[in-house]
This record gives structure tokens, sequence and C-alpha cells, in this order.
């Protein structure tokens, strides 16, 4: 019935990061043993989208950007080839996140245009 | 001193799941949950009904008494108690094939009961299928899944429950990666604290409960929304169906959710078949709204006393518009109880992610399963 009905693409998807974090990071990434606050492995903790976007991206939502490339984070606004999330989503030359069930093309698609139109925080 | 590093050394070990058997319902003549289970949504501790079920009917060898009968517990008190580990193997698709080897769970389970009034408690340790970095917090290491206090007077046909544990409704399998309790907040450390009342009455039981999140971040996964839930079942001799709802506010969305389960076991083939089908609609703050289904079908066969094989089918759509996010699993399962007390359980799975069934992840595992 699912596969039925869908017929939108990632294109027809919103790029903001409302979507991105709560309908594709936090369920799939801020589990109990992986990105939750609690376990928050690599340091990452996805489980809010403050913590979440302050993480990948190295900025506060709602603050300027920094001066100069952060150091660490996981996102290169503009930039999803160089973006580091990109390679652990798709699992090139590292491995994949998430690593029993990773993401769908399509939602993967979706996270590369965030990245691509400046990884808005709103 | 043995002992406490011992029991700090399993309680180190892990927690992860302490769910029911549905697929034991009706196979070895119990209708209701609360036959074999002291909660009446089941998991977790037994009832003595239940642990001579375990020990006779379905190992049909040893005593299925807390410690095999060794010490019986006042009345006062019933102790209980599950160790699980797993060892196999994965692949992904397009990925190397991996060796896996885990602890899943280590909890104790405790009942106080003062009439009508007790107090339900479990206490694990924090399982991981992967090794840590050292990032986790002390507090993540030692969990309580469920702690809650209920009155339930004998015989009365409704019960109350306040404190830390899930909802009740839909089928709750034991495994907590079942689509119907991964994608529904039935996942590891997500349980809210709630308010539950249980009405039984004749062939009907009623659940309705209120909840929010867990207030600590440390001690909880998920979402941590606010809401409340419902169910209601019929029984029958040999089957059972029920439909339920939910709604739930989080900080990022708001979910609505409305499911149906059907219970049918089949005494000629000697075929249980459980089924699962829920609708969610989901609100996001932006005001992004998609519609999720997460489907679920299994069945069952005792095939020998102690041994069953099963055969699930399961659907996650986490939008059902979207192309290519659909998730499809089928899996083959083999349940052996040899001896009271006692579990293997050999679980293959073969998943496709975005309709990719030509490649599909595919894992293999044995878990081992002692019960105190």
């Amino acid at each position: 019935m699912a596969t039925l009905a869908a017929c939108d693409d990632a294109s027809d998807r919103p790029t903001d990061w409302g979507y991105v974090h709560a309908a594709i990071l936090e369920p799939s990434c801020a589990t109990a043993r992986c990105h939750s606050k609690a376990a928050a492995q690599a340091a990452v903790d996805l489980s809010t989208s403050a913590a979440a976007y302050a993480v990948l991206t190295g900025r506060v939502c709602g603050a300027p950007p920094l001066p100069g490339e952060p150091i660490g984070n996981f996102v290169r606004p503009g930039h999803p080839e160089s973006s580091r999330l990109m390679y652990l989503l798709r699992g090139e030359r590292t491995t994949i996140m998430p690593p029993d069930v990773p993401l769908p093309d399509g939602e993967i698609a979706v996270i590369e245009r965030w990245i691509l139109e400046g990884a808005p925080c709103e | 001193m043995r002992v406490a590093l011992l029991v700090a050394a399993l309680l180190a070990l892990a927690a992860g799941t302490a769910r029911a058997y549905p697929q034991l319902q009706f196979t070895t003549g119990a209708t209701r949950c609360g036959e074999c289970h002291v909660s009446p949504d089941g998991g977790g501790l037994l009832t003595d009904y239940g642990r001579d079920e375990a020990g006779e009917t379905l190992s049909g060898r040893g005593d299925g008494r807390l410690l095999h009968g060794a010490w019986t517990p006042p009345d006062w008190l019933t102790l209980g108690g599950g160790l699980r580990g797993a060892l196999g193997g994965k692949r992904l698709a397009g990925e190397a094939a991996e060796l896996l080897a885990f602890p899943m769970q280590a909890d104790l389970y405790a009942r106080v009961a003062v009439g009508p009034v007790s107090l339900n408690v479990t206490i694990g340790g924090n399982g991981a299928a992967r090794p840590g970095d050292g990032a986790m917090a002390i507090t993540s290491y030692l969990v309580s899944r469920e702690h809650f206090v209920a009155f339930h007077q004998e015989d009365a046909p409704w019960s109350v429950r306040a404190g830390r544990f899930f909802p009740t409704f839909g089928l709750r399998p034991h495994d907590h990666t079942a689509y119907v309790r991964r994608h529904l907040d039935m996942y590891l450390l997500e349980e809210p604290y709630a308010v539950e009342g249980e009405y039984t009455r004749g062939r009907w039981q009623a659940f309705a409960s209120a909840f929010v999140g867990n207030p600590s971040a440390e001690l909880a996964a998920g979402d941590r929304a606010s809401g409340g839930a419902a169910s209601v079942e019929r029984l029958w001799d040999a089957g059972a169906v029920a439909g339920h709802a939910r709604a739930a506010v989080g900080p990022e969305d708001r979910r609505y959710l409305v499911g149906a389960v059907g219970k049918r076991w089949f005494a000629g083939p000697g075929l249980l078949v459980l089924a699962e089908l829920d609708v969610q609609r989901q609100r996001l703050a932006t005001g992004f709204v998609r519609y999720q289904l997460v489907g679920y079908l299994g069945v069952t066969r005792p095939i020998l006393p102690g041994y069953l094989v099963g055969a699930t089918v399961q659907r996650y759509a986490p939008d059902v518009s979207f192309r290519g996010t659909t998730r499809n699993a089928v899996e083959l399962n083999l349940q052996a109880f040899p001896w009271a007390h006692t579990e293997l359980h050999l679980l293959t799975r073969a998943e496709a992610t975005g309709g990719a069934t030509a490649h599909p992840n595919l894992l293999a595992l044995l878990q081992l399963h002692y019960f105190l």
C-alpha cells in the first residue's frame, strides 16, 4: 500500500532543518545506544534540534557564523561534496551510518540538498 | 564480595528488553498476558502459573520456579531476572560481512506487594551492540526501564498503575527491533512516565493511559513526547482482535496513531497468526505533514515440545508518499526452550531499504537467554 501511494521524491520534501532533524536524524540516529544524549557515541548528540545542529555544523542555531572553519564538525555549509556527514551516510571510505539500517537514498538526498542550500537552521 | 562482583559484572553487561512473547499466547493454553505475567500487559515477572508453564508445558524439562525451586520467596515478594547475549553476523548491502557478539540484557525484576498495592522495579545494565567510546555518562550504564506503583484488588475487574513503563497497546513483541516497537516509540529506553488504568470485563480488556516524556535525557531516549493512549481487546478462545489509538506531542512534532491487532490460533495445523497495522499522522513543528505506516504479520508453529518456528513480514513507511523510503523485512525464527529457564533463539532477517530488494541487509543472530 505504501509503495503504491508513494509518488514524491526528495525534491518534494522540505530542506529546512526542522524537517531534516525531526523526520530523519532524530528517529534514525538518536537511539538509546547511539546518538542519544546519554550515549552520544563519538561525542555526537543528535537528540535535540539544537544539540544536533551544533555538533553537525559547529554553529549555534540563531547565532552568526563564527569566522573561519569550525574544527571537527560534520557539515560544510554549501559543500556536501566535502561534508563528512555525506561520506558517513553513504559509507564512502568510512563506516556507514546508521550502521544497522542505512538511510534510504531519498532521505540522504534531502540532507544533501539541505547542506547545498547552506545548512540553515530555520 | 564475589557475589557483589558477579552481580556488578552482570549488570555492567547489558539490558535491552523485557517484553512478552506474544507467540506463546494461545499456543500454550493461556489467553491473557496476565495469566503468565504479573503485569496485566505482559512482560517481565512471571506468575506461579507462568513459571509452571515455562517449566512443564513449554520446555517439558526442569523446574520453572525461581532459582529452579531452590528458594521460595515470601508471598509479598516476587523476584525474577533475565540474562541475554547474542552472537552472529550481519552484512549490509555492498558492505563486507561483520561478526557480532554482544550482551543484550542483564535485568533483575522485583515486586513488593502489600495488600492491593505493589511496587514493581526493573533494574539492569545498559547493553550495547557495539563498543562505546568512553563518552557515556555513568548513569547510562545502570538503568531502570520500568518502575511503577500498581493498585489491584484481588478479583476486582480493574487496576491502575503509575510510574515508568510503555503504555499498553499493540502486539508488543519482545524483540525491540520489530518495526511495531522500533518505530512506534517502544525502542530501547523510550519508556515514558505514565498513569494507566486497565479494565477487564468478560472477554473484553481495555487500557487507557496518559504519559509524559522522561524528564532526564541521561536516562532515556526518544523524543520524550507527552500524550495519551488507549486500547481495547476482544478475546475468544483461540484469538483476539484489538484496536488502539495514541496521541503524542513532542518538542518537534505531533503524532496521531490508530492501529489494529489480530491474533488467531489455528489448532488444526498448529499455527498462530499475529498481525498489527498502524497508521500515524505526523505534523512537524514546521507545519509539514506526513503519514506513516507500520505493519507486522507473523506466523508461528510449535514443532516439538519446547520448539517454535516462525516467520514474519514487516513493513515501515516513514512517509507513505515519499518514494523509495519504505523498509521491508522478512524474518525466520527458531526458538528452543530445551530446559526450564533457558532459551535459544536463532533470528535471521533480510531487510531492504528503499525498495532495494535485490540487495538486502542480512542479519543472523543466535540469542542465548537465561531467566531466573
